[in-house]
């Protein structure tokens, strides 16, 4: 059974009907030692299947094995992928796919799966190195989450099939070694070295086993919710590595202590433009008119962003800081990225 | 009422106290009854506690802000604006590397050697949706893959503020991007390649100089093709291509192609929002 699945969701209630119906049952028939115990089994049975339902929502723990501790899903585990079209084995190269990786990063100590979305073609090697997305993750969250609940793969496939996005590899990574542990893509004192992990480790993997540009000018970041401000705050940091970046629903400061201060300096978006002359990176900030927090603070980053940065600004008209409106902004975003983004090679 | 309101959160706040106090005193009643009714009381007082967490845990960090967002309706009005045909796209075959006179009206500002002229790419005239992106030639005429190229031989009268005009007469003309260009030029022309990327911020995306000599870099993707891989010192971050006579040239107008940005279909786009004039944004 999915740990992420509607199934195991639906047991869950289950039980919590089942231990209602128990403590109904045995009130009047045992003393305060086993009533008190069922009272507990109602709560825990209640507080389970209310996480369950928040993990399906949000993709955190996508698997056993990620609730084990163990991370990765096990090989052969495919992430459940969404083609464009039906796949039948003889026209697979002809669609795209999800791979799933394990990045064991050198300069930051930290290992992880990711996941690698290669465009339809990918295996007929017409063309010689695609430009490159790092797509980040909100928090709670994980790459299942721009899988499942985005539906990444059936975005990028119908963008790159009508001609608005140039075929690009997709590269999914998780951003934490610790599901519970928001890192907000930094480098933390006291934690995993995130920001080394993403702009170092991540895109010396996909050079070295994937046909991708390997100059700034091929390689874009986007992200929702805490992966926007990821998003930002890398192509702010790293505008040697990263030409552009998508940020949905963002905001400017990272919701953590790093342990060195720089949430409130270097890895804060703000004080970055009001400080640090600014790069010469693109930026596209989206977000839902009903997203206060997140309209509030891209328009002041918006407002903040001198030249050479260039900011597009993008609204939904609803949907707070929701899938729906993360889905809403997938294919303009996407498109924007390829049309800032170098070309196929 | 609002579902991130306080009423409707004080509504279930209410209602699962009094669920709560329900459930308690019909406990012992309702005789054989009683087993459904306890069952169904500890189960509504759960169901309520959980959608009062709920409301509360929305209401502070604006998840579903109203029952539409609740509902997955975002009112997204996204579009997709086809660009309109070039006033030369009905004389443009589709052939490819076909040099074509380019002589808009207001060239003759533009003081030039000769006049501009441009190559539009195999295929130009079947992906009719296309916009391309272009390869600013200075040296040429050459064709860069993919792109328009524009091949002008500017004079000592020739401007970077006179060429600012050069866009729009090329839009009009034949489907552009707005963004994602490259300049092709001779090391003679590395100032007024740089005054060109300087005079239009954000529109171009690399230069390539072909000869010998240490340009200063100008903020873009720079790239040098001369014989021999050593040489002068060179910017850091500069690409050194290698390559003589027509060879270099080539070299040069592939580089510079592949450093654009892709030829696409109208995209997909939202509206955007202003930023405050006092604080505009580059765009």
């Amino acid at each position: 059974m999915k740990l992420d699945g509607l199934a195991i969701v639906l047991v869950a209630v289950a039980l919590v009907a089942a231990t209602a119906l128990l403590l109904a049952f045995l009130w009047d028939r045992t003393g305060v030692v086993l009533r008190s115990t069922v009272v507990a089994g109602c709560a825990l049975a209640l507080l389970v299947a209310a996480a369950l339902q928040l993990n399906r929502m949000t993709e955190a723990y996508p698997s056993w094995s990620a609730l084990a501790g163990t991370k990765a899903d096990l090989p052969g585990e495919p992430p459940d992928p969404q083609p464009s079209s039906p796949v039948h084995p003889v026209a697979l190269a002809q669609t795209s796919r999800i791979e799933q990786v394990t990045v064991a990063g050198p300069a930051s100590g930290v290992s992880l799966p990711m996941y690698v979305y290669l465009p339809a073609g990918y295996d007929q090697a017409k063309i010689a190195r695609y430009p490159v997305i790092e797509a980040l993750h909100g928090f709670p969250g994980s790459p299942h989450t721009w899988i499942r609940r985005l539906r990444i793969q059936t975005y990028l496939d119908a963008e790159i099939n009508a001609g608005r996005m140039a075929p690009t590899v997709v590269l999914l990574p998780y951003q934490t070694t610790k599901q519970l542990l928001d890192t907000e893509c930094t480098d933390l004192t006291r934690g995993p070295k995130s920001e080394t992990y993403l702009t170092v480790d991540v895109p010396a993997y996909a050079r070295a086993h994937f046909r991708v540009r390997t100059d700034r000018a091929g390689w874009g970041l986007i992200g929702y919710s805490a992966g926007a401000y990821c998003a930002a705050n890398l192509v702010l940091k790293h505008p040697d590595k990263y030409a552009a970046a998508a940020s949905l629903s963002g905001e400017g400061v990272p919701g953590i202590k790093v342990g060195d201060g720089s949430e409130k300096t270097t890895n804060n978006d703000d004080w970055r433009l009001t400080h640090l002359p600014p790069p010469a990176v693109s930026l596209y900030l989206a977000w839902a008119a009903d997203d206060s927090t997140s309209r509030r603070e891209s328009l002041r980053l918006a407002g903040l962003a001198r030249p050479p940065l260039e900011v597009t600004t993008a609204v939904v008209a609803r949907g707070g800081h929701s899938d729906a409106a993360w889905q809403a902004m997938e294919p303009p975003a996407f498109d924007w990225l390829s049309a800032h983004l170098a070309r196929p090679l | 009422m609002s579902l991130t309101g306080v009423p409707l959160i004080l509504l279930a706040v209410l209602a699962t106290v009094a669920a709560g106090f329900v459930t308690v005193w019909c406990w012992s009643r309702f005789g054989r009854q009683r087993m459904l009714v306890r069952t169904v009381g500890v189960l509504l007082s759960e169901a309520l506690l959980v959608l009062s967490a709920g409301l509360i845990a929305n209401r502070v960090d604006q998840f579903y802000p109203s029952w539409a967002a609740l509902a997955g309706h975002t009112g997204a009005a996204a579009t997709t604006v086809s660009r309109a045909a070039g006033r030369l796209d009905r004389t443009l075959h589709a052939g490819g590397a076909e040099i074509v006179p380019w002589q808009p009206s207001g060239a003759t500002s533009w003081h030039l050697i000769g006049h501009a002229s441009l190559v539009v790419p195999a295929g130009y005239a079947s992906r009719r949706t296309t916009t391309f992106p272009v390869v600013l030639d200075l040296a040429g005429p050459h064709s860069a893959g993919d792109t328009v190229t524009v091949h002008l031989s500017p004079s000592a009268k020739t401007t970077a503020a006179a060429l600012a005009s050069l866009p729009a007469y090329l839009d009009r003309d034949v489907r552009v991007t707005t963004r994602g260009w490259a300049i092709v030029a001779s090391m003679k022309d590395a100032v007024f390649a740089a005054e060109l990327v300087k005079s239009a911020p954000g529109r171009f995306v690399a230069l390539v100089l072909v000869g010998e000599g240490r340009p200063r870099p100008c903020g873009i993707a720079m790239a040098v093709v001369r014989r021999r891989a050593a040489g002068v010192p060179l910017p850091p971050g500069t690409t050194v291509l290698t390559g003589s006579g027509a060879q270099a040239w080539t070299v040069a107008t592939d580089w510079a192609a592949g450093q654009t940005s892709p030829p696409l279909a109208a995209s997909v786009q939202l509206p955007a929002e202003g930023v405050p004039s006092h604080r505009q944004a580059t765009s």
